[in-house]
Protein backbone atom coordinates (compact mmCIF):
# COMPACT_ATOMS: atom_id res chain seq x y z
CA UNK A 1 0.00 0.00 0.00
CA UNK A 2 2.50 2.39 1.06
CA UNK A 3 4.16 1.76 -2.57
CA UNK A 4 0.93 2.66 -3.94
CA UNK A 5 0.85 6.21 -2.29
CA UNK A 6 4.94 6.71 -2.81
CA UNK A 7 3.60 6.69 -6.70
CA UNK A 8 0.62 8.61 -6.35
CA UNK A 9 3.05 11.24 -5.14
CA UNK A 10 5.08 10.79 -7.68
CA UNK A 11 2.82 10.98 -9.96
CA UNK A 12 1.25 14.15 -8.67
CA UNK A 13 4.71 15.60 -8.69
CA UNK A 14 5.50 15.04 -12.42
CA UNK A 15 2.13 15.80 -13.46
CA UNK A 16 2.85 19.54 -11.89
CA UNK A 17 6.29 19.81 -13.29
CA UNK A 18 5.01 18.95 -16.70
CA UNK A 19 2.03 20.82 -16.38
CA UNK A 20 4.52 23.78 -15.66
CA UNK A 21 6.78 23.15 -18.13
CA UNK A 22 3.79 23.02 -21.13
CA UNK A 23 2.38 26.62 -19.77
CA UNK A 24 5.85 28.12 -19.05
CA UNK A 25 8.27 27.15 -22.03
CA UNK A 26 8.24 27.34 -25.59
CA UNK A 27 9.08 29.92 -28.72
CA UNK A 28 7.54 32.80 -27.00
CA UNK A 29 9.26 33.53 -24.03
CA UNK A 30 6.82 33.98 -21.20
CA UNK A 31 8.53 35.67 -18.03
CA UNK A 32 6.69 34.05 -14.47
CA UNK A 33 5.76 37.48 -14.01
CA UNK A 34 3.91 37.68 -17.64
CA UNK A 35 2.64 34.13 -16.59
CA UNK A 36 0.66 35.35 -13.39
CA UNK A 37 -0.43 38.27 -15.08
CA UNK A 38 -2.29 35.88 -17.86
CA UNK A 39 -3.54 33.36 -15.15
CA UNK A 40 -5.17 35.82 -12.82
CA UNK A 41 -5.85 38.96 -14.29
CA UNK A 42 -6.52 37.84 -17.98
CA UNK A 43 -4.75 41.32 -18.92
CA UNK A 44 -2.11 40.91 -22.08
CA UNK A 45 -4.08 39.31 -24.60
CA UNK A 46 -1.14 38.00 -27.10
CA UNK A 47 0.14 36.28 -23.87
CA UNK A 48 -3.55 34.83 -22.78
CA UNK A 49 -4.32 33.52 -26.47
CA UNK A 50 -0.73 32.03 -25.85
CA UNK A 51 -1.58 30.40 -22.47
CA UNK A 52 -5.00 29.67 -22.80
CA UNK A 53 -5.60 28.87 -26.42
CA UNK A 54 -2.57 26.69 -27.43
CA UNK A 55 -0.38 25.54 -24.38
CA UNK A 56 -2.88 24.65 -21.94
CA UNK A 57 -5.34 23.04 -24.06
CA UNK A 58 -2.27 20.96 -25.54
CA UNK A 59 -1.59 19.71 -22.25
CA UNK A 60 -4.78 18.41 -21.58
CA UNK A 61 -4.76 17.30 -24.88
CA UNK A 62 -1.75 15.11 -24.49
CA UNK A 63 -2.61 13.73 -21.04
CA UNK A 64 -6.10 12.50 -22.29
CA UNK A 65 -5.01 10.82 -25.23
CA UNK A 66 -2.12 9.21 -23.64
CA UNK A 67 -4.72 7.52 -20.89
CA UNK A 68 -6.79 6.66 -23.48
CA UNK A 69 -3.82 4.72 -25.56
CA UNK A 70 -2.70 3.09 -22.39
CA UNK A 71 -5.93 1.92 -20.81
CA UNK A 72 -6.48 0.19 -24.79
CA UNK A 73 -3.01 -0.75 -23.99
CA UNK A 74 -4.03 -2.74 -20.74
CA UNK A 75 -7.75 -3.84 -22.49
CA UNK A 76 -6.22 -5.65 -24.64
CA UNK A 77 -3.61 -7.28 -23.32
CA UNK A 78 -5.88 -8.48 -20.68
CA UNK A 79 -8.47 -9.79 -23.31
CA UNK A 80 -6.14 -11.39 -25.87
CA UNK A 81 -3.45 -12.97 -23.23
CA UNK A 82 -1.16 -11.32 -25.44
CA UNK A 83 1.99 -9.14 -23.87
CA UNK A 84 2.09 -7.17 -27.49
CA UNK A 85 -1.43 -5.94 -27.00
CA UNK A 86 -1.57 -2.42 -28.15
CA UNK A 87 -4.63 -0.56 -30.08
CA UNK A 88 -2.54 0.50 -33.03
CA UNK A 89 -0.60 -3.22 -33.30
CA UNK A 90 -3.92 -5.26 -33.04
CA UNK A 91 -5.43 -2.62 -35.38
CA UNK A 92 -8.22 -1.00 -33.78
CA UNK A 93 -7.16 2.65 -34.52
CA UNK A 94 -6.66 1.68 -38.37
CA UNK A 95 -10.43 2.55 -38.45
CA UNK A 96 -10.37 5.85 -36.90
CA UNK A 97 -6.93 6.69 -38.91
CA UNK A 98 -8.86 5.95 -42.24
CA UNK A 99 -11.60 8.12 -40.85
CA UNK A 100 -9.12 10.71 -40.39
CA UNK A 101 -7.70 10.62 -43.78
CA UNK A 102 -11.26 10.98 -45.09
CA UNK A 103 -11.96 14.57 -43.35
CA UNK A 104 -8.49 15.49 -44.17
CA UNK A 105 -8.89 14.92 -48.03
CA UNK A 106 -12.20 16.83 -47.54
CA UNK A 107 -14.41 14.25 -48.61
CA UNK A 108 -15.63 13.78 -44.74
CA UNK A 109 -16.70 16.90 -42.81
CA UNK A 110 -14.36 18.14 -40.48
CA UNK A 111 -16.87 18.97 -37.89
CA UNK A 112 -15.16 18.07 -34.67
CA UNK A 113 -17.69 16.49 -33.57
CA UNK A 114 -18.74 14.28 -37.00
CA UNK A 115 -14.96 13.46 -36.86
CA UNK A 116 -14.67 11.87 -33.70
CA UNK A 117 -18.20 9.85 -33.86
CA UNK A 118 -17.09 8.63 -36.92
CA UNK A 119 -13.79 8.00 -35.69
CA UNK A 120 -15.19 5.71 -32.66
CA UNK A 121 -17.61 4.29 -34.37
CA UNK A 122 -14.74 3.40 -37.28
CA UNK A 123 -12.65 1.97 -33.63
CA UNK A 124 -15.87 -0.13 -32.36
CA UNK A 125 -16.45 -1.79 -35.38
CA UNK A 126 -12.30 -2.65 -35.72
CA UNK A 127 -12.48 -3.51 -31.76
CA UNK A 128 -15.90 -6.03 -32.41
CA UNK A 129 -14.19 -7.84 -35.32
CA UNK A 130 -10.79 -8.32 -32.81
CA UNK A 131 -12.90 -9.46 -30.52
CA UNK A 132 -15.13 -12.51 -32.44
CA UNK A 133 -11.60 -13.21 -34.34
CA UNK A 134 -10.46 -13.70 -30.46
CA UNK A 135 -13.63 -15.19 -29.21
CA UNK A 136 -13.23 -18.24 -31.33
CA UNK A 137 -12.26 -20.70 -29.03
CA UNK A 138 -8.91 -22.09 -30.53
CA UNK A 139 -7.26 -18.49 -31.87
CA UNK A 140 -3.62 -18.37 -30.50
CA UNK A 141 -2.70 -14.74 -29.31
CA UNK A 142 -0.15 -15.10 -31.98
CA UNK A 143 -2.25 -15.69 -34.38
CA UNK A 144 -4.41 -12.64 -33.59
CA UNK A 145 -1.53 -10.71 -33.30
CA UNK A 146 -0.63 -11.15 -36.99
CA UNK A 147 -4.15 -10.92 -37.61
CA UNK A 148 -4.43 -7.11 -36.06
CA UNK A 149 -1.07 -6.19 -37.21
CA UNK A 150 -2.18 -6.87 -40.90
CA UNK A 151 -5.43 -5.28 -40.54
CA UNK A 152 -3.39 -2.75 -39.27
CA UNK A 153 -1.28 -2.32 -42.28
CA UNK A 154 -3.94 -2.61 -44.45
CA UNK A 155 -5.65 0.96 -42.94
CA UNK A 156 -2.35 2.75 -42.85
CA UNK A 157 -1.66 1.97 -46.15
CA UNK A 158 -5.27 3.08 -47.32
CA UNK A 159 -5.36 6.22 -45.47
CA UNK A 160 -2.15 7.24 -46.61
CA UNK A 161 -3.22 6.19 -50.12
CA UNK A 162 -6.33 8.64 -49.82
CA UNK A 163 -4.51 10.99 -48.35
CA UNK A 164 -1.66 11.07 -51.38
CA UNK A 165 -4.16 10.77 -54.08
CA UNK A 166 -6.25 14.22 -52.64
CA UNK A 167 -3.16 15.76 -52.20
CA UNK A 168 -3.03 16.45 -48.53
CA UNK A 169 -0.11 18.09 -47.45
CA UNK A 170 2.62 16.23 -46.14
CA UNK A 171 3.00 18.10 -42.45
CA UNK A 172 -0.92 17.12 -42.45
CA UNK A 173 -0.07 13.35 -43.20
CA UNK A 174 2.59 13.64 -41.13
CA UNK A 175 0.76 14.91 -38.04
CA UNK A 176 -1.81 11.90 -38.79
CA UNK A 177 0.25 9.03 -38.88
CA UNK A 178 3.00 10.19 -36.57
CA UNK A 179 0.56 11.52 -33.95
CA UNK A 180 0.50 15.88 -33.36
CA UNK A 181 -0.52 17.02 -30.28
CA UNK A 182 0.35 21.15 -31.90
CA UNK A 183 -2.49 23.90 -33.42
CA UNK A 184 -5.28 21.71 -32.07
CA UNK A 185 -7.92 24.26 -30.97
CA UNK A 186 -10.46 23.88 -27.43
CA UNK A 187 -13.24 22.83 -29.98
CA UNK A 188 -11.54 19.10 -31.32
CA UNK A 189 -10.60 18.30 -27.57
CA UNK A 190 -14.08 18.68 -25.90
CA UNK A 191 -16.09 15.99 -28.33
CA UNK A 192 -13.26 13.49 -27.41
CA UNK A 193 -14.36 13.88 -23.59
CA UNK A 194 -17.61 12.71 -23.51
CA UNK A 195 -16.68 9.24 -25.19
CA UNK A 196 -13.46 9.21 -22.92
CA UNK A 197 -16.33 9.19 -19.97
CA UNK A 198 -17.99 6.24 -21.68
CA UNK A 199 -15.11 4.29 -22.00
CA UNK A 200 -14.33 5.02 -18.62
CA UNK A 201 -17.31 3.89 -17.28
CA UNK A 202 -17.42 0.54 -18.97
CA UNK A 203 -13.97 -0.42 -18.52
CA UNK A 204 -14.14 0.16 -14.71
CA UNK A 205 -18.07 -1.07 -14.44
CA UNK A 206 -16.10 -4.70 -15.34
CA UNK A 207 -12.43 -4.23 -13.99
CA UNK A 208 -12.93 -6.25 -11.49
CA UNK A 209 -13.82 -9.12 -13.46
CA UNK A 210 -11.13 -8.80 -15.64
CA UNK A 211 -8.53 -10.10 -13.60
CA UNK A 212 -10.67 -13.70 -13.68
CA UNK A 213 -10.46 -13.45 -17.60
CA UNK A 214 -6.89 -14.04 -17.34
CA UNK A 215 -7.68 -17.68 -16.32
CA UNK A 216 -9.06 -18.16 -19.86
CA UNK A 217 -12.98 -18.88 -20.55
CA UNK A 218 -13.46 -22.09 -19.13
CA UNK A 219 -12.11 -21.45 -15.77
CA UNK A 220 -13.91 -18.26 -15.48
CA UNK A 221 -17.08 -20.02 -16.41
CA UNK A 222 -16.39 -22.29 -13.93
CA UNK A 223 -15.86 -19.58 -11.61
CA UNK A 224 -18.85 -18.02 -12.54
CA UNK A 225 -18.56 -15.03 -15.06
CA UNK A 226 -19.03 -14.80 -18.08
CA UNK A 227 -15.78 -14.22 -20.13
CA UNK A 228 -17.27 -13.47 -23.50
CA UNK A 229 -19.97 -10.17 -21.78
CA UNK A 230 -17.21 -9.25 -20.00
CA UNK A 231 -14.74 -9.48 -23.02
CA UNK A 232 -17.04 -8.17 -25.14
CA UNK A 233 -17.72 -4.44 -22.87
CA UNK A 234 -13.85 -4.10 -22.31
CA UNK A 235 -13.39 -4.17 -26.04
CA UNK A 236 -15.93 -1.92 -27.07
CA UNK A 237 -14.22 0.38 -24.20
CA UNK A 238 -11.16 -0.12 -26.28
CA UNK A 239 -12.11 1.29 -29.66
CA UNK A 240 -14.37 3.66 -28.09
CA UNK A 241 -11.09 5.11 -26.28
CA UNK A 242 -8.55 4.82 -28.93
CA UNK A 243 -10.90 6.04 -31.86
CA UNK A 244 -11.77 9.08 -29.73
CA UNK A 245 -7.66 9.70 -29.14
CA UNK A 246 -6.96 9.17 -32.72
CA UNK A 247 -9.52 11.87 -33.45
CA UNK A 248 -7.62 14.57 -31.75
CA UNK A 249 -4.03 13.22 -32.15
CA UNK A 250 -3.65 10.76 -35.34
CA UNK A 251 -1.84 7.16 -33.91
CA UNK A 252 0.92 7.27 -31.73
CA UNK A 253 2.59 4.46 -32.31
CA UNK A 254 4.43 2.49 -29.44
CA UNK A 255 2.17 4.39 -25.97
CA UNK A 256 -0.60 1.78 -25.66
CA UNK A 257 1.82 -1.02 -25.59
CA UNK A 258 4.43 0.96 -23.28
CA UNK A 259 2.48 2.12 -20.53
CA UNK A 260 0.59 -1.14 -19.40
CA UNK A 261 4.26 -3.05 -19.10
CA UNK A 262 5.60 0.03 -17.30
CA UNK A 263 2.34 0.32 -14.85
CA UNK A 264 2.28 -4.06 -14.40
CA UNK A 265 6.24 -3.29 -13.50
CA UNK A 266 5.34 -0.45 -10.77
CA UNK A 267 1.92 -1.54 -9.44
CA UNK A 268 1.90 -5.35 -9.64
CA UNK A 269 -0.37 -7.62 -11.47
CA UNK A 270 -3.94 -6.35 -10.36
CA UNK A 271 -5.65 -5.54 -13.33
CA UNK A 272 -8.07 -3.20 -11.74
CA UNK A 273 -4.78 -1.80 -10.17
CA UNK A 274 -3.20 -1.46 -13.84
CA UNK A 275 -5.70 0.32 -15.10
CA UNK A 276 -6.45 2.93 -12.53
CA UNK A 277 -2.57 3.80 -12.60
CA UNK A 278 -2.04 3.49 -16.12
CA UNK A 279 -4.65 6.92 -16.51
CA UNK A 280 -1.70 8.64 -15.57
CA UNK A 281 1.27 6.82 -16.91
CA UNK A 282 -0.13 7.13 -19.99
CA UNK A 283 -0.67 10.54 -19.78
CA UNK A 284 2.60 11.65 -18.80
CA UNK A 285 4.31 9.75 -20.68
CA UNK A 286 2.42 11.79 -24.04
CA UNK A 287 2.67 15.02 -21.57
CA UNK A 288 6.72 14.86 -21.34
CA UNK A 289 6.96 13.45 -24.95
CA UNK A 290 5.22 16.23 -25.64
CA UNK A 291 7.37 18.58 -24.26
CA UNK A 292 10.25 17.30 -25.76
CA UNK A 293 8.90 17.42 -29.53
CA UNK A 294 7.77 21.15 -28.98
CA UNK A 295 10.90 21.80 -27.10
CA UNK A 296 13.63 20.37 -28.51
CA UNK A 297 13.50 21.82 -32.04
CA UNK A 298 12.23 24.84 -31.19
CA UNK A 299 10.92 26.93 -33.16
CA UNK A 300 10.38 23.67 -35.81
CA UNK A 301 8.44 20.40 -34.53
CA UNK A 302 8.53 17.05 -34.66
CA UNK A 303 5.54 14.97 -33.95
CA UNK A 304 4.98 13.55 -30.84
CA UNK A 305 4.47 10.15 -31.95
CA UNK A 306 7.52 10.09 -33.25
CA UNK A 307 9.11 11.28 -30.23
CA UNK A 308 7.01 8.56 -27.99
CA UNK A 309 8.72 6.15 -30.67
CA UNK A 310 12.23 7.22 -31.15
CA UNK A 311 12.90 7.05 -27.26
CA UNK A 312 9.53 4.73 -25.93
CA UNK A 313 11.91 1.96 -28.01
CA UNK A 314 15.15 1.58 -26.18
CA UNK A 315 13.14 2.07 -22.74
CA UNK A 316 10.92 -1.00 -24.10
CA UNK A 317 13.83 -3.02 -24.93
CA UNK A 318 15.40 -2.32 -21.77
CA UNK A 319 11.98 -3.02 -20.13
CA UNK A 320 11.26 -6.32 -22.18
CA UNK A 321 15.55 -7.60 -21.28
CA UNK A 322 14.76 -6.84 -17.45
CA UNK A 323 11.70 -7.73 -16.62
CA UNK A 324 9.12 -9.51 -19.19
CA UNK B 1 -23.71 -40.09 -3.54
CA UNK B 2 -23.44 -36.91 -4.66
CA UNK B 3 -23.24 -37.04 -8.40
CA UNK B 4 -25.21 -39.85 -10.12
CA UNK B 5 -25.05 -40.03 -13.91
CA UNK B 6 -28.32 -41.99 -15.44
CA UNK B 7 -28.49 -43.34 -18.72
CA UNK B 8 -26.55 -40.53 -20.26
CA UNK B 9 -26.28 -40.43 -24.44
CA UNK B 10 -23.94 -38.09 -26.47
CA UNK B 11 -23.84 -37.73 -30.01
CA UNK B 12 -21.41 -35.65 -32.10
CA UNK B 13 -21.97 -34.87 -35.74
CA UNK B 14 -24.30 -38.12 -35.96
CA UNK B 15 -21.34 -40.61 -34.54
CA UNK B 16 -22.79 -41.65 -30.93
CA UNK B 17 -20.27 -41.10 -28.55
CA UNK B 18 -21.35 -42.54 -25.18
CA UNK B 19 -24.37 -44.73 -24.95
CA UNK B 20 -26.36 -45.14 -21.83
CA UNK B 21 -23.55 -43.84 -18.93
CA UNK B 22 -24.16 -44.77 -15.81
CA UNK B 23 -22.01 -43.96 -12.86
CA UNK B 24 -21.90 -42.20 -9.47
CA UNK B 25 -19.36 -40.55 -7.32
CA UNK B 26 -19.33 -39.74 -3.87
CA UNK B 27 -17.88 -37.99 -1.08
CA UNK B 28 -14.76 -38.72 0.45
CA UNK B 29 -13.65 -41.05 -2.85
CA UNK B 30 -11.17 -40.73 -5.73
CA UNK B 31 -12.54 -41.80 -8.30
CA UNK B 32 -10.64 -42.17 -11.39
CA UNK B 33 -11.96 -42.40 -15.11
CA UNK B 34 -9.73 -44.77 -17.25
CA UNK B 35 -10.04 -45.84 -20.97
CA UNK B 36 -8.22 -45.64 -24.52
CA UNK B 37 -7.71 -42.53 -26.20
CA UNK B 38 -10.72 -40.68 -28.10
CA UNK B 39 -13.16 -42.87 -26.22
CA UNK B 40 -14.61 -39.52 -24.60
CA UNK B 41 -13.65 -39.26 -21.42
CA UNK B 42 -13.02 -35.47 -21.73
CA UNK B 43 -16.19 -35.27 -23.56
CA UNK B 44 -18.11 -36.80 -20.27
CA UNK B 45 -16.34 -34.69 -17.79
CA UNK B 46 -17.40 -31.81 -20.46
CA UNK B 47 -21.13 -33.26 -19.92
CA UNK B 48 -20.48 -33.21 -15.98
CA UNK B 49 -19.69 -29.52 -16.75
CA UNK B 50 -22.72 -28.52 -18.94
CA UNK B 51 -19.95 -27.55 -21.77
CA UNK B 52 -22.20 -29.93 -23.81
CA UNK B 53 -25.63 -30.99 -23.63
CA UNK B 54 -26.56 -34.80 -23.49
CA UNK B 55 -28.84 -35.96 -25.98
CA UNK B 56 -30.64 -38.07 -23.34
CA UNK B 57 -30.29 -39.56 -19.59
CA UNK B 58 -30.36 -37.36 -16.41
CA UNK B 59 -27.03 -35.88 -13.88
CA UNK B 60 -28.37 -35.55 -11.11
CA UNK B 61 -26.26 -33.68 -8.07
CA UNK B 62 -26.95 -33.94 -4.21
CA UNK B 63 -29.79 -37.11 -4.65
CA UNK B 64 -32.71 -35.75 -7.10
CA UNK B 65 -31.27 -32.01 -7.43
CA UNK B 66 -31.00 -31.33 -11.61
CA UNK B 67 -30.33 -28.24 -12.01
CA UNK B 68 -27.37 -27.78 -13.63
CA UNK B 69 -26.74 -24.12 -12.45
CA UNK B 70 -26.61 -25.36 -8.74
CA UNK B 71 -24.39 -28.44 -9.79
CA UNK B 72 -21.53 -26.27 -11.47
CA UNK B 73 -21.56 -24.23 -8.81
CA UNK B 74 -20.67 -27.23 -6.59
CA UNK B 75 -17.97 -28.57 -9.13
CA UNK B 76 -14.16 -27.10 -9.34
CA UNK B 77 -13.34 -28.16 -13.04
CA UNK B 78 -9.51 -28.85 -14.49
CA UNK B 79 -10.05 -29.28 -18.21
CA UNK B 80 -7.15 -31.20 -19.82
CA UNK B 81 -5.18 -28.18 -21.23
CA UNK B 82 -5.36 -24.88 -19.61
CA UNK B 83 -3.61 -21.63 -21.31
CA UNK B 84 -1.34 -20.40 -19.11
CA UNK B 85 -1.89 -16.65 -17.56
CA UNK B 86 0.03 -14.31 -18.16
CA UNK B 87 1.23 -11.92 -15.49
CA UNK B 88 0.23 -13.83 -12.33
CA UNK B 89 1.81 -15.22 -8.93
CA UNK B 90 0.72 -18.66 -7.87
CA UNK B 91 -0.53 -17.10 -4.74
CA UNK B 92 -2.47 -14.27 -6.81
CA UNK B 93 -4.23 -17.13 -8.97
CA UNK B 94 -5.06 -19.06 -5.91
CA UNK B 95 -6.73 -15.72 -4.45
CA UNK B 96 -8.64 -15.96 -7.74
CA UNK B 97 -10.42 -18.66 -6.56
CA UNK B 98 -12.43 -17.22 -3.74
CA UNK B 99 -13.30 -13.83 -6.25
CA UNK B 100 -16.77 -13.61 -5.60
CA UNK B 101 -18.25 -13.37 -9.24
CA UNK B 102 -21.53 -10.77 -7.77
CA UNK B 103 -19.25 -8.26 -6.14
CA UNK B 104 -18.96 -5.47 -8.64
CA UNK B 105 -16.33 -3.08 -6.60
CA UNK B 106 -15.65 -5.12 -3.31
CA UNK B 107 -13.20 -7.86 -3.82
CA UNK B 108 -11.58 -7.70 0.02
CA UNK B 109 -10.51 -11.38 1.12
CA UNK B 110 -12.00 -12.42 4.57
CA UNK B 111 -9.89 -14.04 6.95
CA UNK B 112 -11.77 -17.61 6.03
CA UNK B 113 -11.00 -17.25 3.17
CA UNK B 114 -7.27 -16.00 3.37
CA UNK B 115 -6.87 -19.27 5.50
CA UNK B 116 -8.12 -21.54 2.53
CA UNK B 117 -5.62 -20.11 0.24
CA UNK B 118 -3.07 -20.44 2.53
CA UNK B 119 -3.70 -24.29 3.28
CA UNK B 120 -4.43 -25.00 -0.08
CA UNK B 121 -1.18 -23.47 -1.25
CA UNK B 122 0.54 -25.48 1.69
CA UNK B 123 -1.00 -28.70 0.96
CA UNK B 124 0.23 -28.80 -2.92
CA UNK B 125 4.11 -28.08 -2.17
CA UNK B 126 3.73 -24.42 -3.15
CA UNK B 127 4.24 -22.31 -0.16
CA UNK B 128 7.94 -21.15 -1.29
CA UNK B 129 6.34 -20.25 -4.26
CA UNK B 130 3.90 -18.25 -3.95
CA UNK B 131 5.24 -15.36 -5.12
CA UNK B 132 6.54 -16.55 -8.13
CA UNK B 133 5.59 -15.79 -11.22
CA UNK B 134 3.09 -18.31 -12.58
CA UNK B 135 5.13 -18.39 -16.47
CA UNK B 136 8.22 -19.44 -14.36
CA UNK B 137 7.11 -22.69 -13.40
CA UNK B 138 7.75 -26.22 -14.17
CA UNK B 139 5.56 -27.99 -15.52
CA UNK B 140 4.53 -30.21 -12.20
CA UNK B 141 4.86 -27.17 -10.08
CA UNK B 142 2.05 -25.24 -12.76
CA UNK B 143 -0.20 -28.42 -12.64
CA UNK B 144 -0.31 -28.18 -8.92
CA UNK B 145 -0.86 -24.16 -8.75
CA UNK B 146 -3.68 -25.44 -10.84
CA UNK B 147 -4.75 -27.99 -7.91
CA UNK B 148 -4.51 -25.56 -5.04
CA UNK B 149 -6.54 -23.05 -7.09
CA UNK B 150 -9.19 -25.59 -7.58
CA UNK B 151 -9.20 -26.83 -4.25
CA UNK B 152 -9.52 -23.59 -2.66
CA UNK B 153 -12.56 -22.99 -4.57
CA UNK B 154 -13.50 -25.44 -1.74
CA UNK B 155 -16.37 -26.89 -3.58
CA UNK B 156 -17.67 -30.48 -3.00
CA UNK B 157 -16.60 -32.39 -6.22
CA UNK B 158 -13.20 -31.96 -8.21
CA UNK B 159 -13.47 -33.11 -11.61
CA UNK B 160 -10.31 -33.07 -13.21
CA UNK B 161 -9.45 -33.97 -16.74
CA UNK B 162 -5.47 -35.21 -16.82
CA UNK B 163 -5.91 -37.26 -19.87
CA UNK B 164 -2.92 -35.00 -21.71
CA UNK B 165 -0.65 -33.99 -18.94
CA UNK B 166 2.26 -36.39 -18.80
CA UNK B 167 4.73 -35.40 -16.03
CA UNK B 168 7.70 -37.45 -14.32
CA UNK B 169 7.33 -40.15 -12.07
CA UNK B 170 8.15 -38.11 -8.84
CA UNK B 171 5.70 -35.04 -9.91
CA UNK B 172 2.88 -37.60 -11.06
CA UNK B 173 3.22 -39.40 -7.37
CA UNK B 174 3.05 -36.09 -5.68
CA UNK B 175 0.22 -34.81 -7.82
CA UNK B 176 -1.74 -38.28 -6.58
CA UNK B 177 -0.68 -38.11 -3.25
CA UNK B 178 -2.13 -34.62 -2.88
CA UNK B 179 -5.82 -35.70 -4.39
CA UNK B 180 -5.88 -39.18 -2.52
CA UNK B 181 -5.32 -37.38 0.34
CA UNK B 182 -7.79 -34.04 -0.39
CA UNK B 183 -10.46 -36.62 -0.77
CA UNK B 184 -10.04 -38.29 2.27
CA UNK B 185 -10.81 -34.82 3.51
CA UNK B 186 -14.39 -35.20 2.15
CA UNK B 187 -14.58 -34.15 -1.06
CA UNK B 188 -15.54 -35.79 -3.88
CA UNK B 189 -12.94 -36.54 -7.08
CA UNK B 190 -12.80 -37.40 -10.36
CA UNK B 191 -9.93 -37.67 -12.46
CA UNK B 192 -9.90 -39.05 -16.00
CA UNK B 193 -6.07 -40.03 -16.71
CA UNK B 194 -3.97 -42.61 -18.35
CA UNK B 195 -1.75 -43.47 -15.81
CA UNK B 196 -3.13 -47.14 -14.81
CA UNK B 197 0.32 -47.45 -11.86
CA UNK B 198 -0.88 -44.22 -10.11
CA UNK B 199 -4.61 -45.40 -10.50
CA UNK B 200 -4.00 -48.67 -8.84
CA UNK B 201 -1.98 -46.91 -6.46
CA UNK B 202 -3.97 -44.51 -4.68
CA UNK B 203 -7.60 -44.71 -6.42
CA UNK B 204 -10.75 -45.88 -4.41
CA UNK B 205 -12.98 -46.06 -7.16
CA UNK B 206 -12.40 -47.11 -11.05
CA UNK B 207 -14.75 -46.10 -14.09
CA UNK B 208 -13.12 -48.00 -17.37
CA UNK B 209 -15.13 -46.11 -20.07
CA UNK B 210 -14.72 -49.00 -23.31
CA UNK B 211 -17.39 -49.24 -26.15
CA UNK B 212 -19.32 -46.25 -26.34
CA UNK B 213 -20.04 -47.07 -22.10
CA UNK B 214 -19.02 -47.76 -18.73
CA UNK B 215 -17.79 -51.11 -18.95
CA UNK B 216 -16.60 -51.37 -14.86
CA UNK B 217 -17.41 -49.42 -11.72
CA UNK B 218 -16.05 -50.48 -8.51
CA UNK B 219 -12.76 -50.60 -6.42
CA UNK B 220 -9.24 -50.52 -7.92
CA UNK B 221 -7.91 -53.43 -9.47
CA UNK B 222 -4.10 -54.95 -10.31
CA UNK B 223 -4.51 -55.96 -13.98
CA UNK B 224 -5.98 -52.51 -15.35
CA UNK B 225 -4.92 -52.60 -18.73
CA UNK B 226 -5.97 -55.90 -19.58
CA UNK B 227 -9.30 -55.15 -18.54
CA UNK B 228 -9.02 -51.59 -20.90
CA UNK B 229 -7.43 -53.10 -23.88
CA UNK B 230 -8.65 -56.81 -24.13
Amino acid sequence: MNRLVFCTVIILILTVIGGFLGIVLGPSKLSLGDLLNTLLLKSDSVNSTIIWDIRIPRILIAFTVGSAFAISGVILQTNTRNPLGDPQLFGITGGALIVQALVLSGILSNNPWFQTTFSVIASIISAILIFTLANRSNVKPSTLALIGFSIGAMCIAISTGIMAYYRVFTQQVLSVIGGSTSNIPWSSYFPMLPFMLLGLILIFAVSNKLNVIVLGDVISKNIGINSTRIKFISMISAGILSGAAVSVVGTVGLLGLMAPHITRIIVGNNVRLILCFSIPIGGLLMLYADQISRLAFMPNEVPVGFIISALGAPLMVYLAWRYL
Amino acid sequence: MILKLENISFSYQNNHLLESINLSISVGEFTCLIGPNGIGKSTLLKLIMGELKPDKGEINFDSDNTCEKLRIKNISYLPSEIPDPLYITVGELVKLARFDPDSIFNSNLTPLDKSVIESCIYTCNLSNLSNRSFEALSSGEKQRAWLAFALAQDRKILVLDESINSLDHENTDMFFRILKKVSSDGKAILMCTHNLEMVSKYADNLLILKDKTITYEGPSKQNLSQMIYS
